[in-house]
């Protein structure tokens, strides 16, 4: 359908729409869409729900909302809450809020400042930024450079350049924020990329060409292939170096 | 262990790959998920791969780089994974993963050449198959639907379309939208049935499995 055919869904109010081929939905008040939508602008300012899958260009949500079906979209930011009960594919996703998905992740870039849950694995070509996050399977990052605000944790982690940092003094304004969570550590069971640099992670095992484990660090094993670099105060039971351009 | 598997830290010291180009490569769809087997070992959870489909897999992989291919020219080229989904029509039949009826038509009308049947092909199958199981449409509407995804699936490449099969006074045809577009008749007219294509072509790729 071409866009000059796409009307506008606009509330102040409240309402409930059928799903369709939209330019743009906004809902300022609240809003449920029943049905499967193809929008250009997809905004909600208020508290919105949407019963189907929703494809879009971009998807600004400031105040509440819910996807109940899969969500496609260039470009994805969350200032608030956004719940998305299967999986989503993004462009560009910044998470200002708080972000749960129930399926799989796969997005290009993430800019991270808030706490991002996905129940099933995550792909990006870039993760960046602070807060927190939980994987349930492998979060597959090609560049993942993380201030560890809350929380954090993933079943594997993989990459080419995987720099994890603990928060340090200037960046207190936004660990207010999750004060009522438990220690600022990354939890997951194997850590593998070409470059590893780590700071508060907890793993069983950290294997890469490069490793660089430092301080709040408590690893079982270190795998390397070129080199290890232990930091005073890092807990690593054990590190061998292993042969081949592989590890 | 299982001889047919290799683990993750054997298949890059053989193959002289890194975990940052493994990872790549998976994001990119150039390693199929389910080529990575979790499995557990006295060290824990450790990822296993078919051994020798991964290894022709990264042979493959890292001659098209030489040649200077992309890694989305190299997805296409080994992406979706025609090995393993792909059956000739002799194979649907002798195991049964479609109706005769269906696989007569298609066979007449289509294909019945030994060659591994192409994915376009495979839709068409699936959705033929789904139609006639309704007992709505008969054998010779069958043909009918036939044509209109020969002639019109190629159109749609990349996005998933929808088979739509309509009846108006006793007569009937069969036309492909985009999936999830609203269509709309005048009264008179019936829709028999709406099959998503993709979805039906992947519930025979699951059964070809």
């Amino acid at each position: 359908m071409s866009d000059e055919t796409r009307n506008d869904i606009k509330t102040a109010g409240g309402g409930t729409f059928a799903g369709g081929t939209y330019g743009e939905v906004i809902f300022n008040g609240s809003g449920t869409i029943n049905g499967d939508v193809d929008a250009i602008t997809f905004r909600v300012n208020g508290a919105g729900t949407s019963n189907g899958r929703v494809k879009a260009v971009s998807v600004v949500v400031n105040g509440t909302a819910s996807f109940v079906g899969e969500l496609q979209a260039n470009e994805l930011t969350v200032n608030g809450d956004a719940n998305i009960r299967d999986g989503a594919g993004i462009g560009r996703l910044s998470v200002k809020g708080n972000l749960s998905v129930g399926g799989s992740v796969a997005a290009h870039q993430i800019d991270l400042r808030g706490f991002l849950r996905i129940g099933g694995d995550c792909d990006a070509e870039a993760l960046t930024g602070e807060g927190g996050f939980t994987v349930g399977g492998l979060l597959n990052a090609g560049t993942i450079d993380l201030t560890v605000q809350a929380p954090c944790s993933a079943r594997e982690i993989g990459g080419e350049s995987i720099v994890i940092r603990q928060p340090t003094g200037s960046l207190a304004s936004l660990t207010g924020l999750f004060t009522v969570f438990a220690e600022k550590r990354l939890t997951a069971e194997t850590v593998e990329g070409d470059v590893v640099w780590l700071e508060n992670t907890s793993a069983k095992v950290v294997r890469g060409k490069n490793v660089t484990v430092g301080s709040g660090c408590v690893i079982e094993l270190v795998e390397y292939a070129d080199s290890f670099t232990p930091v005073a105060g890092a807990q690593v039971r054990e590190a061998r170096q292993v042969a081949g351009a592989g590890a | 262990m299982d001889p047919d598997l290799i683990s993750k830290k054997d298949l890059l010291s053989t193959a002289g790959i890194s975990y940052g180009q493994l990872y790549r490569w998976k994001r990119k769809g150039l390693i199929p998920e389910d080529w990575f087997v979790r499995k557990s070992t006295f060290t824990g959870q450790e990822t296993f791969f078919p051994r020798e489909k991964v290894l022709a897999r990264v042979v493959k992989i890292k001659s098209m780089k030489d040649e200077d291919a992309s890694l989305d020219e190299i997805a296409s080229a080994v992406a979706p994974d025609l090995g393993e989904m792909s059956m000739t029509v002799a194979e649907i039949r002798e195991r049964g993963l479609v109706s005769p009826e269906a696989l007569e038509l298609f066979s007449e009308n289509v294909c019945d050449c030994d060659a591994a049947l192409a994915f376009g092909e495979v839709v068409s199958l699936a959705a033929l198959d789904m139609l006639l199981k309704t007992g709505e449409v008969s054998l010779d509407e069958g043909r009918v639907v036939l044509d209109a995804l020969q002639e019109n699936y190629p159109a749609f490449e990349g996005r998933t379309a929808d088979l739509l099969f309509v009846r108006r006074m006793g007569l009937s045809t069969a036309l492909l939208v985009s999936s999830g577009a609203d269509v709309r008749f005048d009264r008179a007219a019936r829709v028999i049935a709406r099959v998503n294509l993709s979805e039906s072509a992947e519930a025979l790729r699951a059964r070809i499995r």
